[in-house]
């Protein structure tokens, strides 16, 4: 990568030129799957392996499939409340992700979500979606 | 070419015994499984000799902990191991149990669940990829966001879910060997600050201590040891499955649950509707409603409604968690799956005095396991 902006998950996904975040998915050659995280083991769908596993970087646009306000985290990368969310990518895969926001309260299954990168303090940069403009 | 069970000699639960869960204390493990084991001898009436082979389901327990826990009962030599299938650990050492007696390699069997908390870690965690999620779905935050899918489709609410937790900690309160032996309200359940989404503490299960003991046998078996045939229900199918790639992907729980399910209706040739009690894996409140659907038990959407009129109580069209499930009794990992199977031999046998469901005949036991794994068995007493 030739940006030097620090991520959390340097092998999920990176800045773009234009200010964006690009996902590092990959295609299957033989079933057509499109999965997330991209990875050499196998596709889960039909097994296929090495060359037929192809890098795809996907948009960071999806529909929010779910999500559930945490009160309690043990960790301590991430201080409570914060909301976890499935997203399904608008090229397949469901995404399990942070969101930008900490409260749940307007949220609604269905909402077009973009992610961008976000960092707190002087944490690295994560990837977090947001509800998209309107 | 392969079989299914009942294919094979028929195969029966001739004894049952348990530790009762309780939260993490100084006793050890070895008190924990003898109380069970002697426990299920005397409820058969074998002794120890009699018995051929054990499958201890333990997630926690260390290397190699049975051998050094059982030798106390007099060391006959037998085959013994361990078995480590997540919280379907005890269902598989059942279902391998099952499946030895029923080839015809032993005649007496014992599958038993030992466990206690420990430090662990889970082996995808070191599978060379990252997540972006890490460690923030916590168990409950992963039931939280099916519990947001399920109630957006179905319209289920923080009352419908708490409901599930307010019936299985009334049947705990009946069961001498649940953790969590005390009834709660709806308000109790529902007002306690919340953990994750609509999930509050009482709509997660405990994860203690404890043991489950339950001994098989062939009918040879039975006969030449002179047992009682009326209390030894027979176990009509076993099935086990793993996660596909669903679509969509969210709640791969429920669908594989139906799948597993569907199988064992096929080999037990039962149905449903001749359900009479099931144990089925609610580690968080919300997957009650989801799996009762996917068993058929009611259709898709009513899950709800038909708890909240009775449906799913003890003296209801089906028994949902007599035992209190993982909710009220608890779940202690590997013994979990195998407490299910002494609780339905108790209600087949109608020996489950305070907490019996009238009648009862046909049950089943269901648990998934991270991974995702599911197992189902199906028992029914014949006599």
């Amino acid at each position: 990568m030739q940006d030097a902006t620090p991520v959390a998950h340097p092998t999920l996904y990176g800045p773009t030129p234009s200010g964006g975040v690009r996902i590092f998915g990959q295609r299957c050659r033989q079933c057509g799957r499109v999965a997330f995280p991209r990875q050499a083991y196998g596709c889960e769908t039909c097994g296929a392996f090495g060359a037929d596993l192809v890098d795809e970087d996907l948009e960071a646009t999806g529909a929010l499939a779910s999500f559930a306000q945490v009160h309690r985290h043990p960790g301590k990368d991430i201080d409570a409340p914060f909301v976890m969310a499935e997203i399904r990518l608008t090229s397949g895969p469901l995404l399990r992700c942070t969101l930008a926001r900490r409260d749940a309260a307007t949220l609604r299954v269905g909402a077009l979500m973009t992610g961008r990168l976000q960092a707190d303090g002087d944490a690295p940069a994560e990837l977090r979606f947001s509800q998209a403009e309107a | 070419m392969a079989k299914r069970l009942s294919a094979l000699r028929p195969v029966y639960v001739v004894g049952v015994g348990n530790h009762r869960y309780q939260k993490h204390s100084e006793t050890p493990y070895v008190t924990l499984g003898l109380t069970a084991v002697r426990s299920a001898l005397a409820d058969a009436g074998l002794v120890w000799p009699q018995v051929e082979s054990v499958f201890h389901a333990t997630c926690l327990l260390g290397m190699s902990p049975t051998r050094t826990m059982l030798r106390h009962l007099g060391a006959t030599g037998i085959p013994m191991q361990q078995v480590e299938n997540a919280s379907a650990s005890g269902s598989t050492a059942f279902r391998n149990a099952v499946l030895e007696v029923a080839s015809g390699i032993t005649d007496v069997s014992l599958a038993l669940g030992v466990d206690k908390p420990a430090p662990f870690v889970l082996g995808a965690s070191r599978n060379g990829l990252d997540t972006l999620e890490r460690d923030r779905v916590a168990a409950f935050t992963h039931f939280a966001l099916l519990a947001q899918t399920y109630g957006a489709e179905s319209g289920a609410g923080p009352e419908d879910f708490a409901r599930v937790a307010v019936k299985n900690h009334a049947n705990g309160a009946k069961n001498p060997f649940a953790q969590r032996q005390q009834a709660r309200t709806l308000a109790e359940v529902i007002e306690a600050p919340p953990v994750a989404g609509f999930l509050t503490p009482l709509q997660c299960c405990p994860v203690g201590e404890g043991a489950a003991a339950v001994i098989v046998a062939s009918a040879d078996a039975i006969r030449a040891h002179g047992l009682d045939p009326r209390r030894c229900p027979r176990v009509l199918s076993s099935t086990s499955r793993t996660e596909r790639v669903y679509e969509p992907a969210s709640g791969f729980d429920a669908a594989l649950t139906e799948e597993t399910v569907n199988a064992a209706y096929a080999e037990a040739g039962v149905s449903a509707a001749e359900l009479d009690v099931v144990e089925l894996h609610d580690a968080f409140s919300v997957e009650e409603l989801l799996y009762v659907e996917r068993m058929g038990l009611c259709a898709r959407g009513d899950g709800a409604r038909e708890l909240k009129a009775g449906a799913f109580d003890i003296g209801g069209r089906v028994a949902i968690s007599p035992s209190g499930g993982l909710l009220a009794m608890g779940h202690p990992l590997g013994p979990t799956g195998l407490g299910q199977v002494t609780e339905i031999a108790r209600q087949l046998r109608q020996e489950a005095e305070a907490r019996q469901h009238p009648g009862a005949r046909t049950g089943l036991a269901h648990m998934v396991g991270v991974g995702a794994v599911c197992l189902v068995h199906i028992l029914r007493n014949e006599a």
